[in-house]
């Protein structure tokens, strides 16, 4: 590749910003579900995910989500595996988003009201929150672990591949 | 290092990071006292079947067109409960109940199915706690209460929150009659409206105060 250096300065102080906002989220949103896992498991279970007979898939889900989060954090903030750590979290983005917005389009035809008015909790640790504003703060975490993955580790790692 | 490379390595770190940190996940559950039990069905519980012995449930507490003042989710809760067996029970029966002197003489119990933060911030004075997604902690000491009772009053937040429908529903499989247990469906919501104190702390700690509102 013939990149400038300039260029592959910026590109990698773009995916150590990145990484930096998407672990450092994860990891906040991760301490907050632990503070009441049984909490966590009430509005999950409104999602109505997960067939009656599968419980332990959501209890399981409950009991792992939020040490998952952490630990991704984690290792992106120290650079270790980022470009795996990023798609898992770009995964369970992508879910999370499909289920919020599934709740939002249920609680709008519930209410009458337009979609950017529906507040509820989300379950994601910050009790109520506004749909469009969650929509789109999922969104620009989505477009952050793109970035990561693009980006890959390079500099700023613990465990870097300066030659990727 | 080639494309395909790059993207073998990138799956390669997703599994290893997404089977370790579900590894981590599920041991940090597993030591936590308050970790969820992962084969324990928490809303799945299923009243028992009406034994012979088992009195009906009574007749006489918030039927649809005895209850004026019950809102559009309280009089949607209490037909679902009482289509599967279970009673609701208005907020000035309630008040009846908790005034009645057999409160005092322990035959009227006040259980509370909501969890420690909020039983302590604010309770009907009295009350026991049954937090269901804790049952081990409370069996023990709440079975004994209501063996005596002759009436059990269940409730929780308020209105459409489930925590006091499960409960009375374990209760009842643990033995206590159908009849005698009614859960209030307006919950701490309703007593807090209606201008009623709540105790705060533990259980006869005797600190009253207005609800927080």
């Amino acid at each position: 590749m013939n990149e400038k250096p300039a260029a592959r300065g910026f590109g990698a102080r773009l995916g150590l910003l990145a990484r930096l906002a998407v672990g450092a989220m994860f990891i906040y949103l991760g301490f907050l579900k632990l503070q009441d896992p049984v909490a966590f498991l009430k509005i999950l279970r409104i999602y109505d995910l997960f067939p009656q007979r599968a419980y332990w898939l959501m209890n399981l889900t409950v009991a792992a989500l939020p040490w998952m989060e952490i630990a991704c954090g984690l290792l992106l903030i120290l650079g270790v595996a980022v470009r795996g750590t990023a798609l898992l979290m770009l995964l369970l983005l992508a879910g999370f988003t499909f289920a919020i917005y599934s709740r939002a389009g249920v609680l709008q035809a519930e209410q009458q009201i337009s979609f950017c008015s529906i507040a509820f909790d989300c379950g994601c640790g910050t009790g109520v929150v506004n749909a469009c504003g969650k929509l789109t703060e999922n969104g620009a975490l989505m477009l952050a672990c793109v970035l990561s993955i693009a980006v890959g580790a390079r500099r700023y790692c613990l465990l870097g591949r300066p030659g990727a | 290092m080639s494309f395909m490379q790059e993207v073998r390595r990138t799956l390669l770190e997703f599994l290893i990071v997404g089977a370790a940190t579900l590894g981590l996940g599920l041991l940090a559950n597993g030591l936590n006292e308050d970790g969820l039990s992962l084969g324990k069905n928490y809303f799945g519980v299923v009243l028992k079947p009406a034994s012979e012995t088992d009195s009906a449930p009574a007749e006489n507490q918030a039927q649809p067109d005895q209850a004026p003042a019950e809102d559009d989710v309280i009089a949607t809760v209490s037909a679902r409960l009482r289509e599967t067996g279970l009673q609701p029970i208005d907020h000035d029966s309630v008040v009846e109940l908790f005034e009645h002197p057999d409160r005092e003489a322990g035959l009227i119990v006040f259980v509370d199915a909501r969890n420690d933060e909020h039983y302590r911030a604010g309770h009907i004075p009295g009350a026991y706690q049954f937090d269901h997604f804790h049952l081990d902690r409370y069996v023990n000491d709440v079975m004994p209460v209501l063996e005596t009772a002759e009436k059990v009053v269940v409730y929780c937040y308020g209105k459409d929150c489930t925590d006091s429908e499960i409960t009375a529903t374990y209760l009842i499989n643990f033995g206590v009659d159908r009849k005698l247990v009614s859960i209030y469906v307006g919950g701490i919501q309703s007593w807090c409206e209606a201008g009623f104190q709540v105790e705060t702390g533990e259980r006869d700690s005797g600190a009253l105060q207005e609800c927080e509102r």
